[in-house]
């Protein structure tokens, strides 16, 4: 049996919690009035159905419209990854260099783990030639499989993804490129987004709004979806890309 | 806080359905079911949406709450089964592993002096983060003992437990988050030696 802990410790938790930021509390009408529930019902499998099809339905609304047929954005597909890129030319980025932070998740697991773990053959790049194993290394099961592997130092982030559907929202300063990558078709994504990550790290705290500003490159092989994060050019990614082997190789 | 004869009355009334009475009551309790609903989900628009869902839930089924304990370990209750299920959202589950590379946006306005106080919400923001390493059940437990700062028997209404379950499911809680701490977290580890 394990040592109790001790009661300093449990003080400093209680009196470290007690200064946690909650968000604003809403008014009292949108709590109790007017309650939307949430549909039951709807489970993973069914909801990755679902939101592809009301995409398409609102997608087929919204280009019915000339003003917005004449502004919206184009719809990419590959593999399990929908990027929507919005109006407007590539800007570069003019903002400090972006930070790489590795974050403490749930599903962190060692490598070894995550090759017993997941349902596919782990292939992992064999360049830059001294990127060695992955600092942080991330298993998701709740849709399909997916896997995150981050090297901090490099850094560069990869993402493997086994499931169905993947909705990426870009913002209009963002700009997506066809490539090929080992002869698969593919996506050079550039710019900064706006609104995926903006909880990672510390939930969604005023004064901390980010924005991702990774390039990403994306591309499937059979049913897996690669998504390569890197802030390295075009040429350096899908090199990257191209030199996955297999693990422990 | 509402004396506990009001509260009996504004129970009997809301269950007769008289809203204003139930509108009563969520007033005293929604801070604590929107906070908890928040804790669990990492996001304030879904945890509004928990809250509501919370609260439709327990007026559509007051016939079945007991008048004579307390109104607010139910509906904690029911806002965590409610959160629980949500969190299991495809967009939530993206949200978390997209996008590694981030970086803070360049608004001076939004620049804040560090002091204590800015400290204090970064440790507790830290702390956040090392409790969702934990299992679900154990974040549960710590949440509310020491996020929303409830005693133990009312904890242990919230997750239907016996009083003892709670003390040991805390204190194991407790014993993970000190490992992980240890483990992964350095600037929280060296506030804790620095507190004694």
């Amino acid at each position: 049996m394990s040592s109790p802990v001790e009661p300093r410790f449990e003080q400093w938790v209680r009196q470290t919690a007690g200064a946690f930021p909650y968000p604003t509390l809403p008014p009292a009408a949108k709590l109790a009035d007017r309650p939307r529930p949430h549909r039951p019902g709807l489970t993973g499998g069914l909801r990755l159905v679902w939101v592809p099809l009301a995409l398409l339905l609102l997608t087929v609304v919204l280009l019915a419209v000339p003003p917005v047929r004449a502004t919206l954005l184009e719809i990419l597909r590959i593999g399990s990854v929908e990027i929507q890129v919005g109006p407007g030319a590539p800007t570069p980025a003019s903002a400090p260099p972006p930070r790489f932070e590795l974050p403490n998740l749930p599903g962190r697991m060692s490598l070894a783990e995550a090759e017993r773990w997941l349902n596919f053959d782990l292939r992992l790049p064999a360049y830059p030639e001294d990127l060695g194993p992955p600092d942080g290394v991330y298993v998701y099961s709740e849709f399909g499989q997916t896997a995150v592997f981050a090297w901090q130092r490099a850094p560069l982030v990869l993402q493997i993804i086994d499931t169905n559907i993947l909705v990426t929202k870009i913002g209009p300063a963002s700009y997506a490129e066809p490539v090929e990558v080992g002869g698969q078709e593919g996506f050079w994504v550039t710019g900064p987004r706006s609104l995926q990550t903006y909880d990672t790290q510390l939930g969604p705290i005023e004064g901390f709004g980010r924005v991702v500003d990774g390039n990403v490159l994306i591309w499937a092989e059979g049913d897996l979806t690669y998504r390569l994060e890197t802030d390295r050019p075009l040429a350096e990614a899908i090199r990257i890309a191209e030199s996955l082997q297999p693990a422990g190789d | 806080m509402i004396e506990n004869q009001v509260v009996d009355s504004l129970i009997t009334r809301a269950k007769a359905g008289d809203e204003e009475a139930w509108q009563a009551l969520l007033d005293e309790h929604r801070q604590a079911v929107f906070r908890l609903a928040y804790l669990i989900l990492r996001d304030q628009q879904e945890a509004e949406d928990a809250a509501q869902e919370v609260f439709l839930r327990a007026f559509l089924h007051l016939d079945s709450f007991d008048a004579g304990r307390p109104l607010r370990p139910w509906l904690l209750r029911i806002a965590a089964n409610t959160a629980r299920n949500r969190r299991r959202s495809a967009g939530r589950y993206w949200r978390l592993v997209s996008g590694l590379f981030t970086r803070p946006q360049a608004d001076p306005a939004h620049e804040e002096p560090i002091g204590e106080a800015v400290q204090a919400r970064e440790r507790s923001l830290l702390l956040w983060q090392a409790v969702r390493t934990l299992a679900p059940a154990a974040q549960e437990a710590i949440y509310l003992r020491y996020f929303l700062d409830l005693p133990e028997a009312e904890t242990a209404e919230v997750l239907d437990l016996p009083v003892g379950t709670v003390k040991s499911r805390t204190s194991r809680a407790l014993q993970q988050l000190r490992a992980v701490i240890r483990r992964d977290f350095p600037a929280l580890e060296d506030d804790f030696e620095q507190s004694g």
